[in-house]
């Protein structure tokens, strides 16, 4: 019976919780194992990592109205997908580049976190600027909560914000507050994102079939899986089958102090010796939020 | 004096007093109506600039929306796209000139001076008046000017207009928090101006009325000539031929031969009734020599 359960279970297709409405410039899926050509009309599902390329842009919406853009070199992981209201946030976790997220009304609450700062909104529009040390964060519209992200990818001193309020934080250091963007940060942002993001959702009703393109090395997945623990887990079990991949598993082995919950996995005869106190639990509860 | 002088002395007289009444007529029915045009031409300037802020305040205020937290767009602002419209409608009409003259307005370009600010006290005591034409002097000559006031007339407007607070921030970063507030719907705080130097109504109405009076001069020459040609064709040189012959016929040289003009007008007429009276006269002066 649970054998059939298990069966039933794998057989379903994934949960398809967003459609790429505009790819301009190549788009890199991470699905699963499996890096995919992005384009228009492709069905994302949950756990899906993005990443633009230098002079790409990128519109993403979610079935319930969000209207995510994402900038050049921007790398995104659908880190939660899209519950009802009242449930935890979607979370959208953008490890470096520029996103714009216009929160739709009818959806439930979103957060788009990076490793230094995140937003929580319900009907608000935001626009962050990230790297892995700093996080600028515009609220275009309507309210949002502003929050630190600490280094283990928790959230703390929550700010309410009000719509043109400018937020930057470096690691380390306090949010800081200004009632209006940066110039720079003005100039630098991607031009479409001055605009609001026009919805095309209506133009792929079927959807597009992605082109797989190859298995992913460990360069491409190195940034994800030395991210905050709390983004990070299942990881183990979704790459461990790339561990049969000689070159990702020896290149994985000479960095696994930066993620040591896959000493287990890589080094099992040691288990009954020691555990790692740092690496998180792929069992533990959800992170607080 | 000859006739053909006397003829064209008059003919002068009636043309010089002609011309120079149909010059002071026209030339002030030309004024007027080059004033007339020069005012049908600025209204036209001004319905295509309310249809600009028009167009601007309902199609591209709203696509600007966003773009506006970000930075301050004039072209989102109707007072803008207006005077761009007439920047560009001066490149071919360059004597006129737009003014929306503004007592409180956010961009101070736009402040009326004391002239224009006159005008919209005007409008402001006479809310039932709609146009005013007027002269007035400038350090270039004198100006010919047509005026409207501009109505707030709807709420949108007082999203930049109402307070600072309420206005774009990018606004405020641009043109601060001081001026272009405190307006409310229906007041009149601006007008529409067009302007056009009266240089230019008198110089068309000058360039129409030399033309006209060359063209007249023209129809007036060719005139004299015709008649000229005429009067000596049908009247001067038969009547002179017959003088002489009179002459002769009085000196006794009756064996000249007859004078016959041709057609049937009123010299022919004379001539063969002096033919008539020379057979007479020589019949006469044969029965006393017999």
């Amino acid at each position: 019976m649970l054998l059939l359960c298990l069966l039933q279970a794998q057989s379903l297709p994934a949960q398809e919780i967003a459609t790429l409405t505009v790819v301009e410039g190549p788009l890199r899926v991470i699905r699963g194992t499996t890096v995919l050509r992005g384009a228009e009309g492709v069905k994302l599902h949950a756990g899906d990592i993005l990443e633009s390329s230098s002079a790409g842009f990128v519109q993403l919406e979610f079935v319930a109205g969000t209207v995510v853009a994402l900038g050049p070199s921007t790398r995104l992981f659908l880190f939660r997908t899209e519950g009802k209201r009242g449930d935890a946030p979607s979370e959208l976790v953008v490890l470096s580049g520029w996103l714009k997220g216009e929160t739709s009304a009818n959806a439930g609450a979103y957060c788009y976190a990076s490793p230094v700062l995140a937003a929580t909104t319900r009907g608000g529009t935001v626009v962050l600027h990230t790297s892995s040390a700093a996080a600028e964060l515009f609220v275009e519209s309507g309210p949002a909560s502003i929050e630190q992200v600490s280094s283990d990818g928790h959230v703390a001193a929550p700010v309410e914000a009000k719509a043109g309020q400018f937020f930057s934080r470096r690691a380390g250091k306090g949010i800081a507050l200004n009632p209006r963007p940066d110039s720079a940060f003005v100039d630098s942002m991607p031009r479409p994102f001055r605009d609001t993001l026009p919805s095309r959702l209506a133009r792929f009703p079927k959807g597009t079939e992605p082109k797989r393109d190859h298995e992913v090395s460990y360069s491409e997945v190195q940034p994800w899986l030395t991210m905050a623990p709390t983004w990070r887990k299942g990881f183990v079990d979704r790459f461990q089958p790339r561990l049969k991949d000689a070159a990702f598993r020896k290149a994985l082995e000479a960095h696994v102090k930066d993620y040591p919950e896959w000493e287990p996995v890589l080094h099992p005869e040691d288990q009954h010796l020691q555990t790692s106190p740092a690496a998180p639990d792929d069992s533990a509860p959800a992170r607080r939020r | 004096m000859k006739l053909i002088v006397k003829f064209n002395l008059v003919l002068f007289l009636v043309f010089a007093i002609g011309f120079l009444a149909t010059a002071y007529v026209s030339n002030r029915l030309l004024q007027r109506n080059a004033n007339q045009e020069i005012l049908e031409n600025a209204r036209i300037m001004m319905e295509a600039a309310l249809a600009v802020r028009s167009y601007t305040a309902t199609q591209i205020n709203p696509l600007l929306r966003t773009q506006m937290k970000y930075s301050f767009l004039p072209q989102s602002v109707p007072a803008y796209s207006a005077n761009q419209y007439f920047d560009q409608l001066r490149k071919k009409f360059p004597d006129y000139s737009y003014r929306e003259a503004t007592l409180n307005p956010t961009n101070p370009i736009n402040r009326a001076s004391d002239w224009e600010s006159d005008i919209v006290h005007y409008f402001q005591q006479s809310p039932e008046q709609t146009e005013r034409v007027g002269v007035r002097d400038t350090p270039n000559g004198r100006a010919l000017y047509i005026a409207r006031p501009l109505k707030i007339a709807s709420p949108g407007c007082l999203e930049c207009h109402s307070t600072a607070q309420r206005a774009p921030a990018t606004m405020i970063e641009r043109y601060g928090s001081d001026n272009g507030f405190g307006w409310k719907v229906n007041d009149i705080l601006t007008a529409q101006i067009v302007s056009a130097p009266m240089e230019l109504p008198i110089k068309r109405a000058k360039t129409a009325l030399a033309g006209f009076l060359l063209s007249l001069a023209a129809v007036f020459v060719v005139i004299v000539l015709a008649l000229n040609a005429m009067l000596i064709l049908l009247i001067v040189r038969p009547v002179n031929q017959l003088s002489k012959l009179a002459n002769e016929v009085s000196l006794g040289n009756l064996e000249l031969p007859e004078f016959k003009p041709s057609g049937k007008d009123e010299i022919a007429d004379l001539a063969e009734s002096f033919s008539r009276m020379r057979k007479s006269l020589v019949h006469a002066i044969k029965m006393l020599e017999v």
